[in-house]
């Protein structure tokens, strides 16, 4: 059985909004310390609204692959609807309908630094 | 190289793990992180709760006198077959809490402000945390001994440590066996350098006090605490075939009787007399340091591991131990994209025989596992496509991030070897890496 669906080795391989911004609004950063994947989140904000989002990050698959589907939801969004989203809405961008445990702090690494603005 | 494979007959030991019977196409490289269990260590657990379970040392009754009986018995079986007495072995939860005992029961009353704990990059966090915060709470410091670029300690730099702070070390804190590196620390040539160099105390001893965490060495050599010559062992049960939950100190006696080590922990068992105000400690050694119930059923399945690795001769399983090293080494070595840890990173199909050799019981060598880096996939996508062939590995930073934080690794993929795994095994965990790349890459 293959444990990564192609479509996450695709997201991970070539993710949306990679790179940077100039003169971003607000940049957080998130690193997971037990395996070192980290997440650079650049946002360009109005009216409470995400209107630009470019990101960087080194990881394993799944945090390059939940953090690039995140990305693409969050152009758009209201800083509110941010709060609200979970781990399960990532599962669900990703195709996945579960998790193994020891991987859900590289799912919701993103999540977390976005979580911050 | 070919490599004596006949030393232990793996089929028929992995027909005595159950867990085998349930995963048939399991392949476990966890060892490690956890033993797995003959049937006799589980039986025994099991034995013991529908034929003898009673409170020990406390009745009179035909089943309290079966319970002591089996605790006593077994409390002896696992000493000897450390080559302790029976009174130098101290049970606790887990390694991890044998090294806690010692900075409570130790470290507090002997440890003062300007002292110094000597430790190494390599130790995982059990035996590197609690020295931290006894450090912090004494105003003690703590140093750390250089390695090498194959991983070993550096020699020298232990050495010029040595020399040069005697006065202030009261303690050396080392592994044993490294979880990451795989690298046995000589502690002949340890003990021997401490001793030489250590200020005598009125009574003619040393006074540099030497702890071993022999978490991952005594699945693999024949330890004999009478011979390593240092002042605390500390193991897990879990890791040596048998139960969780249960692991133990080996203290000298010396230092029980002198009281340097003292309780503690306090409560019922451990008590001769007790009245409103004051305390009288048992003065039965097996006992003063056994506060509460102990769990009986887990030191009678680590009696029962002990006896099945015995059966196998502890000389018999270091041999396999360094064979299947050597051939996961040779093999992982051959893979453009590896680079081991511990290692130099060989770019030939042939590693040197020199490295490769196994050398005699105090020498430095490599066993019962190996870490390794891809170069292009990280350590957690490796490990999850090996899980789905079946493959189970570690990856993370093995509680050592210091090391990996020296190495600059964030997370690595660890393989550990038990007695029921063999050359097979390994050449598994290659396909699975070469499936892993086929997928991933």
């Amino acid at each position: 059985m293959n444990p990564y669906p192609d479509l996450i080795i695709d997201e991970a391989k070539h993710p949306a909004n990679f790179g940077q911004l100039k003169n971003p609004d607000l940049k957080l950063v998130e690193y997971n310390a037990s395996c070192g994947d980290q997440v650079t989140i650049e946002l360009k904000i109005q009216n409470q609204k995400i209107i630009d989002l470019k990101w960087r990050g080194n990881g394993c698959i799944i945090s390059l692959a939940a953090a690039s589907v995140l990305s693409q939801k969050l152009i758009g969004m209201n800083l509110a609807q941010v709060k609200k989203i979970k781990a399960k809405d990532i599962l669900n961008l990703l195709g996945l309908k579960t998790i193994s445990p020891g991987r859900i702090k590289c799912l919701t690494l993103a999540l977390k630094a976005i979580s911050q603005a | 190289m070919r490599y004596n494979t006949s030393v232990l007959n793996v089929q028929q030991i992995k027909a005595d793990f159950p867990i085998f019977k349930n995963y048939p196409d399991l392949v476990y490289l966890d060892n490690a992180a956890t033993s797995q269990k003959p049937k006799i260590v589980i039986d025994a657990i099991s034995e013991y709760y529908q034929k003898y379970n009673a409170n020990v040392h406390r009745g009179v009754h035909f089943l309290s006198d079966q319970a002591t009986q089996i605790f006593t018995q077994s409390k002896l079986n696992i000493a000897h077959f450390f080559n302790a007495q029976s009174e130098e072995l101290i049970f606790t939860r887990n390694c991890t809490e044998a090294i806690n005992a010692v900075a409570y029961a130790w470290g507090e009353k002997n440890i003062q402000a300007g002292d110094i704990i000597l430790t190494s990059i390599m130790e995982h966090h059990s035996n590197l945390v609690p020295w931290q915060e006894l450090c912090r709470r004494k105003q003690a410091q703590l140093k750390f001994i250089k390695l090498n670029e194959d991983g070993n300690l550096n020699f020298n730099n232990f050495k010029f440590l040595i020399s040069n702070f005697k006065t202030k070390i009261k303690l050396v804190a080392l592994t044993h066996v490294s979880n990451v590196l795989g690298v046995v620390n000589n502690l002949q040539q340890i003990v021997s350098t401490i001793h030489h160099q250590s200020p005598a105390s009125p009574a003619g001893r040393s006074t540099i006090r030497i702890l071993v965490d022999g978490a991952q060495a005594v699945a693999h050599l024949p330890i004999d605490f009478q011979k390593l010559n240092v002042d605390f062992y500390a193991f897990s049960g879990h890791k040596m075939l048998g139960p969780m939950g249960i692991g133990g100190l080996l203290v000298k006696k010396s230092l029980l009787e002198s009281g340097e080590f003292s309780p503690w922990l306090f409560g019922g068992g451990m008590i001769d007399t007790v009245t409103t105000q004051n305390t009288k400690f048992n003065s039965d050694l097996n006992d003063r340091f056994v506060a509460g119930t102990p769990d009986v059923a887990s030191v009678y399945g680590l009696s029962k591991a002990c006896e099945y690795l015995q059966n196998l001769n502890l000389e018999n399983i270091k041999q396999h131990s360094q064979n299947l090293s050597n051939y996961a080494v040779e093999k992982l070595s051959k893979l453009k994209n590896i680079k081991i840890i511990g290692l130099p990173h060989l770019s030939g199909s042939q590693a040197s025989p020199d490295f490769l050799s196994t050398s005699g019981e105090d020498k430095s060598c490599r066993l019962a596992l190996v870490a390794f880096t891809h170069q292009k996939i990280h350590a957690h996508d490796l490990a999850q496509v090996l899980d789905s062939e079946n493959v189970a590995v570690r990856s993370g930073h093995h509680c050592c991030m210091p090391l990996h934080q020296k190495l600059k690794i964030p997370a690595s993929l660890r393989a550990s070897f038990s007695v029921y795994n063999d050359q097979t095994d390994i050449d598994k965990l290659i396909m699975a890496l070469g499936k892993a790349e086929k997928i991933l890459l």
